[in-house]
């Protein structure tokens, strides 16, 4: 057994990417068939997009370790005719950035509305394929068997999707209380409670057609794919692959479907706290997907 | 004209010559090694390519008792026809050269390590220290001088045989028809270092592969993968179809009530 090549950073790297995208992906779709509803979520998506696509970059330029050695060197990505899925991707993570860094900086200038939607249109194909490209880049390489699926790329997509729902829904809270002045609207609504039920109602709403989505793919995969025993039966993996089940899909399913029975405006401090744990736990569930697919598959190779 | 090596496995007595050849040509450090773990596979040593090992012998108990057979495997890089691994890179470090070898420019290198999960025969090794890839060269620099790859040379058994890819493709394809065992003939589209063997390779701890070419691997996983993509979009339209027409009707009950 040789040493793995990519570890837990890529992992997150590729959670961290997958997220970014669908952030994104939630922030536009909010905007452009929202009619207004979701203006804060669609800002907090933008926002999370582009810090998390930064944060993505410097996770896989810390991964690389070459930093000191060769500072420049990674630019050699951009350098050849992208035959690889690799030097195609540098170049899809790149436009994305740039259009979540456009969007960012017309959400905060908050006017050009129409200039916004048509960068938004763009940014939704680049944001799914950012999210859909770290699946790719793994059912690519056949030295790794277990990996070779058109579902996982989807699986991403969906898990990518999810847990940008999860953070745009879950950042509304933690910018009110962190920065309130600079975001007035994220104070705003957080404060306001009926408003701010009403949107965790639609949100886990959306969060559990994806969950279930997310759920279905996972199992087609696991069923297709001949070797994926290894996801429950490696010792290093089986344990956070049970959990990234229980706790990042089960529970979350669980929690929407309990908050979707209290009276909303009664019992608000339960609902929004619920709601605040729901999230938390798909995100950890988001990261515990990758780790268990990266290194469970590495393991079986 | 592309070089091939042929590689009869029935000829090999296990020497390890190639071994030794190759650390000495590529200056390959001497590392400290264990025997392999798995009793079929006891005697091979190193029991696995590293950043200092591009080649070893495998050593592989068949049968028991009365039965049982040696069968002793050189592996190294296959320097597939179409590679893997060059398909991944995304430098170009990794490049086909016509000559046959997989050629690998370190200059190049960004230490991304797709090479490495992208080859279908697990060869290239990530060096931890340099953070870049080791891996078999062909000695592309002697075949352009004419010469033949130190561990062809230092082979007594001509277990290894330098030649012209389309002669090797040829005799091993007539071994094949003649019952023998192949590898590399068809195997990810076929390799320039091809086996004979008169065991099956399943049996020499061989992975079994499609003879795909990873264009063909890969634009196949693209269109199963979009074909998907429009079955999951259709199943995420009907399940937001069905919710909004449930809060309808859900809506209509209260608004009636």
């Amino acid at each position: 057994m040789a040493e793995l090549a990519w570890g837990f950073i890529l992992a997150a790297y590729l959670f961290v990417g997958g997220m970014a995208g669908g952030a994104y992906i939630v922030s536009a779709l909010a905007d452009l068939l929202g009619k207004g509803k979701f203006k804060v979520v669609s800002k907090s998506g933008a926002y999370m997009s582009l810090i998390l696509i930064i944060v993505g970059l410097v996770l896989l330029v810390f991964d690389l370790g070459r930093f000191e050695v060769d500072p420049l060197g990674v630019l050699n990505a951009y350098l050849h005719f992208p035959t690889s899925i690799m030097s195609l991707g540098t170049w899809i993570i790149t436009a994305f950035t740039i259009t979540a860094l456009v969007t960012s900086v017309l959400w905060l200038l908050d006017g050009l509305e129409w200039v916004r939607k048509i960068v938004e249109i763009f940014g939704i194909v680049l944001g799914l394929s950012t999210s859909a490209y770290t699946g790719i880049l793994l059912s690519f390489a056949r030295g790794v068997p277990v990996w070779g699926s058109p579902y996982l790329p989807w699986l991403f997509v969906l898990s990518g999707t999810l847990t940008g729902l999860a953070l745009s829904l879950l950042m509304i809270p933690v910018i009110s209380w962190f920065m309130p002045r600079l975001f007035r609207e994220f104070r705003a609504l957080y404060s306001n409670k009926p408003d701010m039920a009403t949107m965790i109602g639609y949100l886990e709403r959306y969060g559990t057609i994806l969950t279930v989505l997310e759920l279905a793919v996972l199992v087609i995969y696991l069923g297709t794919s001949s070797m994926a025993s290894v996801y429950w039966t490696a010792s290093a993996v089986s344990i956070w692959f049970f959990a990234y089940i229980v706790l990042g899909l089960l529970a979350p399913l669980g929690i929407n479907y309990y908050n979707a029975t209290l009276e909303r405006s009664k019992s608000y401090e339960t609902v929004a706290y619920l709601a605040i744990a729901s999230q938390a736990l798909v995100l950890f569930g988001g990261l515990l997907l990758r780790y268990v697919i990266l290194i469970g598959g590495q393991l079986a190779a | 004209m592309p070089k091939a090596v042929l590689v009869d496995l029935r000829r090999c007595i296990g020497c390890r010559a190639c071994q030794v050849a190759c650390k000495r040509w590529n200056d390959r450090e001497a590392t400290s090694t264990q025997m392999n773990p798995d009793p079929k596979y006891e005697w091979t040593n190193p029991s696995d390519f590293s950043p200092d090992t591009y080649t070893y012998v495998r050593f592989v108990k068949t049968g028991s008792g009365e039965n049982l057979h040696w069968t002793f495997a050189k592996l190294q890089c296959n320097h597939c026809i179409e590679p893997g691994c060059v398909t991944a890179c995304p430098t170009t470090a990794l490049v086909k050269t016509e000559a046959g070898p997989v050629s690998y420019r370190k200059e190049l290198c960004i230490g991304c390590a797709y090479c490495v999960n992208a080859c279908p025969f697990g060869v290239p090794r990530f060096d931890e220290v340099h953070k870049v890839i080791e891996k078999c060269t062909f000695c592309a620099e002697r075949l352009a001088e004419g010469m033949e790859p130190a561990c062809v040379q230092a082979c007594p058994t001509d277990t290894l045989v330098l030649m012209e890819l389309e002669e090797a493709r040829q005799k091993a394809a007539e071994a094949e028809s003649n019952g023998l065992y192949t590898y590399g003939l068809h195997e990810a589209g076929g390799t320039s270092w091809i086996y004979i063997s008169d065991v099956p390779f399943k049996e020499l701890g061989f992975t079994e592969q499609t003879g795909a070419t990873p264009t063909v691997y890969q634009s196949d996983m693209l269109m199963k993968f979009f074909g998907t993509g429009l079955f999951i979009g259709g199943a995420a339209l009907a399940a937001a179809k069905f919710y909004a027409e449930r809060r309808n009707e859900v809506a209509a009950k209260e608004g009636g009530e």
